[in-house]
C-alpha cells in the first residue's frame, strides 16, 4: 500500500472523526454521553491529524519538527481519548453517568497520573522519538518507549478499555426496551470488534503497522455515531446528509491539497470541492426543511389527537350531564303529578286538611323544581368557566331571613321545629344576591329534606371585625367522614351513569363554587349517620374602602 | 276507600328512597287497602328477603321497587335475587322507577310475574289499578 494513499485515508478518517465527534456533540448538548463521545472522536482525529501534520511538515518542506514533544502530545491525546471512552461507556445511552464514586476517582487520577509522567522531563513514558533516515515508516516516527509505558500507560488503556466493555454490558442487561438494547449492542459491537482489537494490535505489532490501530478506532467511531444518533430518525437523516456531503468534501479537499503544484487538477479539484460544497448546502437545508416539516406535522397530529380526545370528553359528559338532569327533574315532577291525579281523581272524599296538604306537597316540588332548574343552569356554566357574579355590597341579614320565611311551610308541613337566631344589626358583605341566597336556600332546603323528626336551626352571627358565619344545624340523617370530604364534589362525572344520577348533593358543589367566588368557607361537621349534621358558611365582611361596585367574571 | 273490609289488609313491600314519593304512594296504597312495608334502600330490602326465605317475616303479597337506589345495591339487584327463588313466583313485582332503559326493560319483561312502569308516566290510580291487575284481586 502506498504511503501516499495511507496518508489521505488517513487524513479523511482523522477529519471525519473531528466532524462526528462535533456532530454528535451539537445533537444534545446537555447530554453527558454526546460529550464525552465527542471528546473521545476529536481526540482520536486529533491523534492521526498530529502524524498527518508531521507527515507534511517533513515530506514536502524538509522540516523536521520536535518529534519528540509531538510524540509526547500525541501520546496525551490518546490517554485522554481512552478516558472519554470509559466515561462515554458508562453514560450511554441513559445520559447520567453510572459509574461508581469510587471508580470514577481512581480513573482519575490514573489519568492524571499518566498525564503528568508524559510530560515530565525524562523518559518516564515516551523515552525518545525520531523520524528514521528514509525509513519504512515514512510518516510516523519512530519511538521509544520509557519504563511506565509498560506500568502505566499501557495498564490505564486497557483498564479504560475493560472497565468501558462491563459497564456496557450492565447497561445492556438493565435497559428497559429493545431499542435501547440494540443501540447499545452496536456500541460494544464497534468497541468489541475494532477498539479493543486495535489496542491489542497498537501494543503488539511492530510500529510500522501503527496506522491499523487508527482505522479500527474510526469503525468503532462510525458505529457508535450511528447508534447514538440513531435513536431520532429524522435527525439522523440529517446527520447522514451532512456526514455524507463533509466526506465527499473532505476527499475533495485532501485532492487539492495533494495536487497544489500541478494547477490543472488543482482547478477541478477546487472547482468541484466547491461545486460540492454549494450543492451539498443546498441538500442539508431540504433534508433539514423536510425533517422540521415532518416534525411539526406530527406535532399537529398530535395536538389534534388530544384536541379531539378533549372534544369526545366534553360530549361524554354533556350526554351525562343530560341524563342527569333530565332525571333530576322528573322525580319532583312525578310527585307533582301524582298529587295533582289524586286531587283530581278523589276530589270528592278528601277533607280539606288532606287537600291544603296535597297543595302544600306540591307547591315543594314546584319549588324544588324551580330551584333544580337553576342549579342545573348554574352547574353548566360552572363547566363551562361561565359563572359570572355581580357583586354589590349589601345586608344579607334580610336575605337570610326571608329566605327562611319561605322556607317555613316546608318545616311545618314536616311538623319539625324550625328556628333562626340573626343579628339585629346589618351586617354587610360584598355579595352576588342572587347567588348567594340560592347558597342560602340550598342549605337550608337540604337540612328540612334530610331531618324527618326533631328541628332545623339558622342562625347568623359576627366572628369578628372581618368575617360572618352562617350555620344551618339540624337533627337529621348526619352522615359518614366519608361523605363529609365528598359532598362538595360535583357528582355527574361518574364512570357509572346509575351511580352519578343518584347523586342529590350537586347544589352543594354549586355552594362551595360560589363561596369561594365570594373570597369564603364551605364546610359540614357530623358526628355521624343519624346524628345530625351542620353546614357552615364564613364570608367575608364588607369593609368601607371597598364598597365600590365590582363584577367578577370566572374564568 | 277501604276495601278490604273482611279479610287481611294485604301486605306490600316497598322499596323506595326518595321520601316526598314515599309519602305520595305509601298514603296512596294505604288508603286502597294495603298494609306497606317501606324500606330505603337495597341492602334492607335484601334482608327482608332473606327473612322471608327464612320464614321469620311475613310474605308480602306484592312488590313495588324503584332502581336506582342511594348504596350499591340497586332494585335490579334486588329483582334478580328474589326471582332465583321458585318460592316467590308468585309475588307479582312492579320495578316502579324513572329510569328509562331499554336493557333493563327487556331483562325485567323476561321475567315471571314482573312488570316495568315509569313513574311519570303513571298516576297512583293507575298504579294501583295496575297491583290489583297482577294479584287477582
Amino acid at each position: 500500500m502506498s504511503t501516499d494513499f495511507i496518508v489521505f485515508i488517513l487524513s479523511v478518517i482523522s477529519i471525519g472523526s473531528i466532524a462526528i465527534g462535533f456532530s454528535v456533540y451539537a445533537r444534545e448538548r446537555t447530554n453527558p454521553a454526546n460529550m464525552f463521545f465527542a471528546i473521545f472522536a476529536i481526540s482520536a482525529g486529533l491523534w492521526g491529524g498530529f502524524g498527518i501534520i508531521k507527515y507534511y511538515a517533513y515530506v514536502n518542506w524538509d522540516y523536521v519538527p520536535d518529534t519528540l514533544y509531538f510524540t509526547k502530545f500525541a501520546t496525551a491525546i490518546i490517554a485522554t481519548a481512552f478516558f472519554s471512552l470509559c466515561l462515554f461507556s458508562s453514560s450511554f445511552p441513559q445520559g447520567r453517568l453510572l459509574l461508581s464514586k469510587k471508580m470514577l476517582i481512581g480513573k482519575f487520577i490514573l489519568y492524571m497520573a499518566v498525564i503528568v509522567a508524559i510530560f515530565i522531563p525524562g523518559a518516564v513514558i515516551v523515552s525518545d522519538s525520531f523520524i528514521e533516515e528514509g525509513g519504512v515508516v515514512a510518516f510516523q516516527s519512530a519511538i521509544e518507549w520509557g519504563p511506565f509505558y509498560w506500568y502505566l500507560f499501557a495498564p490505564f488503556l486497557f483498564t479504560c478499555f475493560l472497565v468501558g466493555m462491563g459497564q456496557l454490558i450492565k447497561n445492556y442487561r438493565e435497559a428497559k426496551d429493545a431499542f435501547q438494547k440494540s443501540q447499545i449492542l452496536y456500541v460494544s459491537l464497534g468497541l468489541g470488534l475494532s477498539a479493543g482489537p486495535g489496542l491489542i494490535l497498537w501494543f503488539f505489532l511492530p510500529q510500522e503497522y501503527f496506522w491499523v490501530a487508527r482505522f479500527s478506532v474510526f469503525i468503532f467511531i462510525a458505529l457508535t455515531a450511528y447508534a447514538v444518533l440513531r435513536h431520532k430518525f429524522f435527525t439522523f437523516r440529517t446527520a447522514a446528509a451532512e456526514f455524507f456531503t463533509l466526506v465527499i468534501g473532505i476527499f475533495l479537499f485532501a485532492q487539492t491539497v495533494a495536487s497544489f503544484g500541478d494547477w490543472r487538477e488543482f482547478a477541478i479539484s477546487g472547482g468541484l470541492l466547491v461545486f460540492v460544497g454549494f450543492f451539498g448546502s443546498l441538500l442539508i437545508t431540504s433534508v433539514k426543511h423536510e425533517v422540521e416539516h415532518r416534525r411539526k406535522l406530527e406535532e399537529m397530529t398530535k395536538r389534534l389527537t388530544l384536541a379531539n380526545e378533549h372534544l369526545e370528553e366534553l360530549d361524554a359528559i354533556k350526554s351525562q350531564f343530560l341524563s342527569f338532569a333530565s332525571h333530576q327533574v322528573k322525580t319532583p315532577m312525578t310527585i307533582i303529578k301524582g298529587y295533582v291525579s289524586l286531587l283530581q281523581d278523589d276530589v270528592e272524599t278528601l277533607s280539606d286538611e288532606e287537600i291544603k296538604d296535597m297543595s302544600g306537597k306540591i307547591r315543594m316540588a314546584t319549588d324544588r323544581t324551580i330551584s333544580l332548574v337553576n342549579n342545573l343552569l348554574d352547574l353548566r356554566r360552572i363547566e363551562e368557566g361561565q359563572m359570572e357574579y355581580h357583586m354589590d355590597a349589601m345586608d344579607i341579614v334580610p336575605l337570610i331571613r326571608e329566605t327562611f320565611e319561605d322556607l317555613r311551610i316546608v318545616a311545618e308541613n314536616k311538623k319539625l321545629s324550625f328556628t333562626r337566631e340573626l343579628p339585629d344589626e346589618a351586617v354587610s358583605a360584598q355579595v352576588d344576591v342572587i347567588k348567594i341566597r340560592q347558597v342560602f336556600l340550598n342549605l337550608i332546603e337540604n337540612a328540612l329534606k334530610y331531618t324527618n323528626e326533631g328541628w332545623v336551626d339558622v342562625r347568623l352571627e359576627k366572628e369578628s371585625d372581618r368575617t360572618v358565619l352562617f350555620t344551618v344545624r339540624d337533627s337529621g340523617l348526619g352522615m359518614s367522614d366519608d361523605a363529609k370530604k365528598s359532598i362538595f364534589k360535583e357528582i355527574y362525572r361518574d364512570s357509572v351513569v346509575v351511580k352519578a344520577i343518584k347523586g342529590t348533593g350537586f347544589g352543594l358543589y354549586i355552594a362551595k363554587h360560589v363561596v369561594d367566588a365570594h373570597g369564603g368557607e364551605i364546610w359540614a361537621e357530623s358526628e355521624g349517620e343519624g346524628k345530625g349534621s351542620a353546614f357552615f358558611v364564613r364570608l367575608p365582611l364588607d369593609h368601607a374602602e371597598s364598597v365600590e361596585k365590582k363584577d367578577v367574571v370566572e374564568n | 276507600m277501604t276495601e278490604a273490609k273482611n279479610e287481611k289488609l294485604k301486605v306490600l313491600l316497598f322499596v323506595e328512597d326518595e321520601p316526598d314519593i314515599v309519602t305520595l304512594y305509601k298514603s296512596t296504597f294505604e288508603r286502597s287497602g294495603f298494609s306497606v312495608d317501606a324500606t330505603d334502600n337495597g341492602t334492607a330490602a335484601l334482608e327482608r328477603i332473606a327473612a322471608y326465605r327464612e320464614k321469620t317475616g311475613e310474605l308480602p303479597n306484592v312488590m313495588v321497587f324503584d332502581i336506582l337506589l342511594p348504596d350499591k345495591i340497586s332494585g335490579m339487584d334486588v329483582l334478580r335475587e328474589v326471582r332465583k327463588y321458585a318460592e316467590f313466583d308468585a309475588i307479582p313485582i312492579i320495578m316502579f322507577t324513572n329510569f328509562s332503559s331499554d336493557e333493563f326493560r327487556r331483562e325485567i319483561e323476561s321475567m315471571k310475574n314482573t312488570r316495568y312502569m315509569l313513574k311519570l308516566e303513571a298516576t297512583p290510580k293507575q298504579l294501583v289499578d295496575e297491583i290489583k291487575k297482577m294479584i287477582g284481586s
